[in-house]
């Protein structure tokens, strides 16, 4: 039982680092009493490891991943008020400048740790909008299958709680400025094409939930080859001789 | 029962684990035994093999071949040279402070 706990443990532990320490690390465990405290060392030092030889974009994207299927969660379990509800599934990628500052953050962090070309920064950037953007595909194929349905409340309204309305989730309609792409529902569509295009009802249709992330990456990596440049002029400045 | 370890420069891993290697090679858990003794502290595993990774690669501590599994790590020159400067500067700062503490 001891040593299945400890090989567990050890696949905690990248790869490389196994297999330089990894024999050395278990005799030392199997030597020693293994106590919850020392099961927490070893586990948090194997993430740690694994946090420290991962690419920056590795650990922002899947910082930004968890972050949206948190707020997936929270609106399917708890829908926010109107207002309140600071996800929205298709949104103007501009407009959410915190998105952008994270962006170019990933970009700058890439260059300083790898020196490279500004396209690994946008690369990097691009692989952060793509994990990001995973739930946000998912959830759209969720609704397109039907598993996830879609709630469409109009401002003001209370929203029902999960006891009520299930697996869902709660839209806005007020949302609607702050779409980006605007593709409505084929039916309103052949119904009402021009009206459509104008005023553009919600919520998106699901099939614009599914594609939206895509129409992100051409922009995550100009934000990411922007952070790469900084990530540049800072190296540049930190090379600088000091003025006598 | 592991001790949980005090807080404070003297119980940083990583100096810790130089000043174990300070008297002569030795292998991990050999360093975790020496550090118990001589400064009351409990390395856990992990942080212990966390820090002796940072070693190496700082190159501060070397790797010796071995016919068993675990590997001794002795003390390289740049890493008794950084040892000396920062024991030197903690020892500034303890006789310092004890002094102040003192009353007048």
């Amino acid at each position: 039982m001891k040593k299945w706990i400890i090989e567990t443990l050890l696949r905690l532990y990248p790869a490389a680092w196994r297999r330089e320490y990894g024999p050395e690390l278990i005799d030392v465990l199997l030597a020693r009493p293994l106590t919850a405290g020392t099961v927490g060392d070893v586990f948090w030092n194997g993430l740690w490891q694994r946090g420290r030889l991962a690419e920056p974009s590795t650990l922002v994207g899947l910082a930004m991943l968890l972050l949206t299927v948190a707020g997936f969660v929270w609106n399917i379990a708890a829908p926010p008020l109107n207002g309140h509800d600071k996800m929205v599934l298709l949104q103007n990628p501009l407009a959410f400048d915190v998105y952008v500052l994270v962006l170019v953050g990933c970009g700058c962090w890439t260059h300083l740790r790898y020196s490279g070309k500004l396209f690994q920064s946008g690369r990097a950037a691009v692989k952060v909008s793509v994990m990001a953007g995973i739930p946000v595909m998912l959830a759209g194929l969720l609704m397109l299958i039907g598993v996830l349905g879609v709630i469409v409340l109009k401002p003001g309204e209370t929203p029902t709680t999960f006891r009520e309305h299930g697996f869902a989730y709660t839209y806005y309609e007020g949302k609607a400025s702050s779409c980006w792409l605007r593709v409505s529902e084929p039916a309103t569509l052949q119904s009402e094409p021009l009206r459509t295009i104008q005023s553009v009802t919600c919520p998106p249709a699901r099939a614009g939930i599914l594609i939206s992330p895509l129409f992100r990456l051409p922009e995550s990596w100009i934000w990411g080859a922007v952070g790469g440049a900084l990530g540049r002029w800072i190296v540049r400045r930190r090379r600088r001789p000091l003025a006598t | 029962m592991a001790r949980k370890p005090r807080t404070g420069p003297a119980s940083d891993p990583e100096l810790l684990i130089l000043s174990s290697l300070a008297s002569g090679p030795k292998h991990g858990y050999a360093i975790m035994s020496d550090v118990e003794i001589f400064a009351n502290v409990t390395l856990g595993p992990g942080t212990l093999y966390t820090a002796i990774t940072r070693l190496v690669e700082k190159k501060l501590i070397a790797p010796q071949s071995s016919a068993g599994r675990q590997r001794p790590y002795k003390l390289t020159a740049q890493g008794a040279t950084g040892l000396t400067e920062q024991l030197n500067a903690m020892r500034r700062v303890a006789t310092v402070g004890l002094r102040r503490l003192r009353p007048a």
